[in-house]
């Protein structure tokens, strides 16, 4: 059955070929006079809208301009731990939509240069307010909406 | 037993006294008493000398205790020192306070009564709150409307973050 105000959907991922299924949603954003596609990770444990590190800010070359915080916001991570983020304000594209998010830059210099890993971004519950998203665990896929009116 | 052999220059042993070299020429009381044997001298020095050797013994044990002690001390500060620090990092403490802070702090009361949990906006050179909001981009907006400004500090009502991740 098609939701009514459906507009794109988006199939889980078995990313390692290990039988282990991830809602991995593709994210255009544009800034700085470019457009980037990212691919994120979508998380109801976290607040914000898109999560991203500092690292994978250079390493991507999002080119993310407009800054709307003027000191480093306090982000608490699930281990109760604090880390510092910079918030910028970038249009996101999901299915040919694209609305106004706000993207969270996270200062882990002990996760990410040290280790050489690289963080994958998150998509926070401000995300799916915002895009008005069903999750349908069963059938391994998200299903983007238009907000009822 | 053996008498003194070395003796002051000054020193004449048939007189037993001292010469003196000065204009003065007063004899005065002999330094060293050579009719008095070194076993004698010795013996007696032992006795006189053993309570402050004695002492400076004990005070080298105390000397050597407390520098065990300090050592251990130091140990334990600096462990407690760590554990402080991730205590801190836990909490998510910030040592230093900025200009928003100050700002959150004046109007705290009143924020916790009216506003709990919502998302407060920040203008710290005018010294005000440009903006209340239950989403971050909603005081956002509000604060840019208000103030025509780009820039804010955000704080959550009532917690020490603004968001979870």
């Amino acid at each position: 059955m098609v939701h009514p105000r459906e507009f794109h959907t988006c199939e889980y991922t078995d990313l390692l070929k290990e039988n282990e299924f991830l809602p991995l949603v593709e994210v255009s954003i544009f800034a700085g006079g470019s457009k980037t596609k990212i691919t994120a990770l979508a998380d109801t444990g976290c607040d914000p809208d898109l999560v991203i590190t500092k690292s994978f800010l250079r390493s991507a070359k999002l080119g993310l301009t407009k800054k709307i915080t003027k000191n480093p916001l306090e982000v608490r991570m699930a281990d109760g731990s604090g880390v510092s983020a910079d918030i910028y304000e970038a249009i996101c594209e999901v299915g040919a939509e694209r609305k106004t998010m706000l993207i969270y830059v996270m200062d882990t210099p002990n996760t990410d240069d040290n280790n050489g890993t690289q963080v994958t971004p998150l998509l926070g519950r401000e995300f799916f307010n915002a895009y008005d998203v069903l999750f349908k665990g069963k059938h391994r896929k998200l299903v983007f909406c238009h907000p009822k009116e | 037993m053996k008498a003194a052999t070395v003796l002051p220059l000054s020193y004449r042993a048939s007189e037993n006294k001292l010469t003196s070299r000065f204009p003065s020429d007063q004899p005065y009381e002999p330094l060293f008493d050579v009719q008095r044997s070194f076993a004698q001298i010795e013996k007696a020095d032992f006795f006189e000398t053993m309570p402050m050797f004695n002492f400076f013994r004990e005070l080298v044990s105390i000397k050597q205790e407390f520098a065990d002690f300090k050592k251990t001390k130091i140990k334990e500060i600096n462990a407690l020192k760590d554990a402080l620090a991730n205590l801190e990092q836990l909490a998510g403490e910030r040592t230093l306070f900025t200009p928003a802070d100050r700002i959150y702090e004046r109007f705290k009361v009143e924020l916790e009564k009216d506003h709990f949990g919502e998302i407060v906006a920040i203008d710290d050179e005018s010294g005000c709150i440009v903006g209340i909001a239950d989403t971050l981009s909603d005081a956002y907006e509000r604060a840019k409307k208000a103030t025509g400004k780009e820039q804010f500090d955000f704080k959550r009502v009532g917690y020490g973050y603004l968001f979870r991740i």
